[in-house]
């Protein structure tokens, strides 16, 4: 299929939903939102609501002034200061098995369904017994010195071959990547385990409804061990990133943001 | 906008918005629902720039229809539910290659090409940038053309 091919059967396609009848849903309409309170009452009438109000709000906070706040409401438009998770996809390494030194890296650009390997990588011996592996690495992304920690790298397939196994003539890539790659989405919605160099504690909480699923919570360990588990994900992370929260606590505050825009190469 | 002016819109946008849900949810029922619950929370929670009222009722759309997918899954999972089959149609083998692209991927292909949005709008009703847009329009046709 070519490229006016797939868009004429996209157009098909959306003609082809039959619309059915949609009245106009009075129900909508008819639950009007509460008129305000001092709606009616005046001019007078409302400057005595503002002041009891102003009042109210003085007192209420006034004690939490002196105490450090145990959460933060997240606001959508917060900007993205701190540290998000960043899932950078999948790495294929190819690496001798014969003690010599030589080893090299393959980068596999992965985006569900397709894969894509980049070429360049010139090897001097081909007969060589290979490591051909896949690692998965999550780091935190963030200013500072939260800029790249590495939360979790793990080598989740290997296979020992030579490389004329691997590289041999014709060898489709993308059909192999796509056959193996599978597997890797299974590994990457059970759990996210980490390490890493986290300083404080580090919550992450689902801050959309729909996101409930993938609630979990890092917790500080000894200080170079990070360990989560995100709860029930069923979906790769690299859909998940797109909007977590995040709560920490650094120098005795509580702090909150929002990831509801992460950079491009957060999303993968 | 009043209730004149928001029935006007309803009508406007109406079939719009359903081939959007529809899109997600292969399901005409469940996107006749969440059509109405969309317009219901327009309704009650509108942006204050007009112009923006037609990308925000879609992304509404979206939200909602991701949702009801999300818990679709999680009923499947718990109660261990075989899928509802979806309603079939002669374009069945393209809603389910647009199903596996990813999340934004496959969005953005449902706004421009099913809600009809254009790209500055999908933009605004992805929070995305024009490029990047671009950019996700390009990959997610070529990985379309390649699986069809």
């Amino acid at each position: 299929m070519n490229y006016l091919e797939l868009d004429n059967a996209l157009a098909m396609a959306r003609e082809a939903i039959t619309i059915p009848p949609l009245a106009f849903d009075e129900a909508i309409v008819s639950q009007k939102k509460k008129p305000y309170p001092w709606k009616g009452l005046g001019i007078a009438g409302a400057c005595a609501a503002a002041l009891v109000i102003a009042v109210s709000l003085t007192f209420a906070f006034y004690p939490a002034t002196e105490s450090v706040p145990t959460e933060i409401e997240v606001n959508n438009d917060a900007a993205l200061q701190g540290p998000i998770l960043r899932y950078d996809g999948w790495r294929l390494s190819l690496s001798s098995t014969s003690g010599e030194k030589e080893s090299h890296e393959i980068a596999i650009d992965y985006r569900p369904g397709i894969a894509f390997l980049s070429s360049g990588e010139t090897f001097s011996h081909p007969e060589q017994s290979l490591v051909l592996s896949i690692e998965r690495t999550i780091t935190m992304d963030g200013p500072e010195q939260y800029h790249h920690t590495i939360l979790s790298k793990e080598t989740i397939y290997q296979e020992e071959a030579t490389l004329e196994e691997l590289y041999g003539n014709g060898r489709d890539w993308a059909s192999y990547a796509a056959e193996t790659l599978p597997i890797l989405d299974e590994v990457a919605s059970t759990s996210l385990k980490g390490t890493g160099n986290l300083t404080y504690s580090l919550v992450i909480t689902g801050k959309d409804e729909a996101l409930i699923d993938f609630a979990g919570t890092y917790t500080e360990g000894d200080g170079s061990t990070v360990e989560g588990y995100l709860l029930g994900a069923s979906e790769p992370l690299s859909s998940i990133s797109e909007s977590v929260s995040f709560r920490y606590q650094s120098d005795g505050k509580m702090s909150s943001l929002q990831s509801t825009n992460p950079p491009e190469d957060a999303i993968y | 906008m009043d209730d004149q002016e928001f029935r006007s819109f309803y009508e406007n946008t109406k079939a719009d918005g359903y081939r959007l849900a529809y899109s997600y949810l292969h399901n005409e029922s469940e996107a006749e629902d969440v059509l109405h619950d969309a317009f219901l929370r327009f309704y009650h929670h509108q942006p204050r720039d007009q112009e923006k009222a037609r990308t925000y009722l879609f992304s509404i759309i979206v939200r909602l229809s991701l949702d009801r997918l999300r818990s679709q899954r999680k009923r499947a999972v718990q109660h261990k539910e075989e899928k509802e089959p979806a309603s079939k149609n002669d374009y069945q083998f393209l809603y389910e290659a647009i199903d596996e692209l990813g999340a934004k991927d496959s969005s953005i292909i449902r706004l421009h090409y099913f809600a009809g949005l254009s790209l500055q709008e999908v933009a605004k009703a992805a929070g995305l940038s024009l490029n990047a847009v671009k950019k996700r329009l390009e990959r997610a046709r070529k990985a379309l053309k390649e699986k069809l």
